[in-house]
């Protein structure tokens, strides 16, 4: 038997509470620190497919907050380089793993990895830096925003999963759209 | 902006912190507060916000369905802000708010009126300051200065707004070995940079006219409310501020473009105006300087540039 009043208040004080953090960077909580296990970031579904032969020369951790990967409640995140997370992913996709004869280089720079909360939300984002040759780099960025249910450690890690499976597949679709012509 | 918000802000503090306040009146705030005052600046953003007001809080009171229904609307409208907000959040990805902000608070706090050698610590996040709380006293009692500065853009894109939260506590450790955090006194300072309302414009559209000001013209924006809140902060503990302030009468309506503002004007020109309510427990200080940003499509206007260069945060501003 559910105890409607209780749950209905709690969840208005978690509401509140967030808010509280949030906006006052204040509260009297116990920190949870997670430091992140990256085999929780795998979703199990694909990234897409290359359909043109790319190289990977590099990929860089340009995160300003280093390993803060912000947090969801009490769960503060801490995120060492996530180089190699994107390159797996991009190998999966077809990448070759260096520069190779008749394929466009392609060195990505990570601006972003990090969990936020708007109101009631989980706000998980990955942003992805990429440049093919000597071309203007472009941006991905996925923020796939989800409702925040109890802030669970496991939440915050299947949203940070779906921010990370997102970016990378936009990053897929988008070189493919940079495919040479024929 | 009245002070009945200040009211709602602190209680809110209260409730959900487990912070006391206690007494503070003009003759405990000294001058300057603490010749070396404990200051801790919490950076506790990685991008721009998109402030999303939660009705969930309100639908609570209609039990368990209204609380679901509530999270339900917060989530869609979490939903369309983080999509509008994105574009402007890739214009700014190579832009450093915490950086700025951080040196801008730096320079502040070091003002005459608040401490001449303060002793600043940086934490990277929320988490950092509540974790390191125990870390930082070296005996049982301990006062700070906390700021923690914010950026936001409204769900509705009419405006930006720069704030820089500050409380002064007092820390003491109970006998059971946790921290108890009692509030002394609080500001809130922030500089609103609300568009010029384009009739038909709604939140799509506003969200492309910031676009379209450019990287530059966001930052230059930015950088105006960083440096303006730091100086309110300055001004504030300034003899000259604290002198004014105390003498204000409340309920002082003032016209600027076209809007009614109520409290103590601190500073105005064409450009900007600073209003200031409260006094010495609980004060805000809130600056409304308007952008003028075409629609979209329209060339890019020049970004408005304030009338008078801003002064440096240890000088006491000019009425």
């Amino acid at each position: 038997m559910i105890d409607v009043s209780s749950t209905a208040s709690t969840f208005a004080a978690r509401a509140l509470t967030v808010a509280c953090c949030t906006l006052l960077g204040a509260c009297a909580f116990n920190v949870h620190k997670v430091q992140v296990d990256t085999a929780r970031l795998e979703t199990g579904k694909p990234v897409g497919t290359l359909r043109c032969a790319y190289g990977l020369t590099g990929v860089v951790d340009a995160r300003p907050a280093g390993e803060r990967a912000g947090g969801l409640g009490e769960h503060m995140l801490l995120l060492d380089d996530p180089s190699e997370l994107v390159a797996e992913r991009l190998r999966k996709a077809g990448m070759a793993d260096a520069s190779v004869p008749q394929a466009a280089d392609v060195h990505i720079t990570i601006k972003r990895f990090y969990l936020t909360q708007n109101a009631m939300s989980k706000v998980p984002v990955v942003v992805l830096q990429a440049r093919i040759g000597e071309q203007e780099p472009f941006l991905v960025r996925a923020q796939p925003v989800t409702m925040n249910w109890n802030g669970t450690e496991n939440e915050a890690y299947a949203a940070m999963a779906r921010a990370l499976q997102g970016a990378v597949t936009q990053l897929v679709s988008d070189l493919n759209g940079r495919c040479p012509a024929g | 902006m009245k002070s009945p918000m200040n009211r709602v802000m602190l209680f809110t503090v209260l409730a959900l912190t487990g912070m006391k306040a206690i007494a503070a009146s003009s003759d405990s705030i000294p001058y300057p507060i603490e010749p070396a005052l404990n200051v801790e600046v919490v950076l506790h953003q990685q991008e721009i916000a998109v402030d999303v007001t939660s009705t969930a809080p309100v639908a609570a009171q209609f039990g368990l369905l209204g609380a679901l229904v509530g999270a339900a609307i917060d989530n869609a409208n979490a939903q369309a802000a983080e999509k509008r907000v994105a574009d402007i959040r890739n214009l700014l990805v190579d832009y450093d708010f915490n950086q700025s902000a951080e040196g801008a608070i730096k320079a502040a706090v070091a003002s005459p009126g608040i401490s001449p050698a303060p002793v600043i610590t940086v934490r990277k996040s929320g988490w950092d300051a509540v974790a390191e709380q125990g870390n930082a006293m070296t005996g049982p009692q301990q006062t700070l200065l906390r700021l923690v500065p914010h950026y936001a853009i409204a769900s509705n894109f009419e405006s930006i707004k720069v704030s820089l939260q500050a409380f002064y506590l007092q820390r003491t450790v109970k006998d059971s070995g946790k921290i108890k955090e009692s509030v002394i006194f609080s500001r809130n300072y922030s500089l609103e940079l609300p568009l010029e309302k384009i009739q038909g414009s709604g939140a799509d559209e506003d969200a492309d006219r910031w676009v379209a000001l450019g990287r530059d013209g966001l930052t230059v924006l930015i950088g105006q409310g960083i440096q303006q809140t730091a100086d309110m902060l300055a001004y504030d503990f300034s003899a000259e501020g604290r002198a004014l302030i105390a003498n204000a009468k409340s309920g002082k309506s003032t016209q600027f473009h076209g809007k009614t503002y109520r409290g103590t004007v601190l500073r105005e020109n064409p450009d900007y105006i600073w209003v200031a309510n409260g006094k010495y427990k609980s004060r805000t200080i809130v600056g409304v300087q308007p952008v003028v940003a075409p629609a979209a499509t329209a060339e890019p206007a020049p970004m408005p540039m304030p009338a008078e260069v801003p002064v440096p945060a240890t000088e006491p501003a000019k009425k």
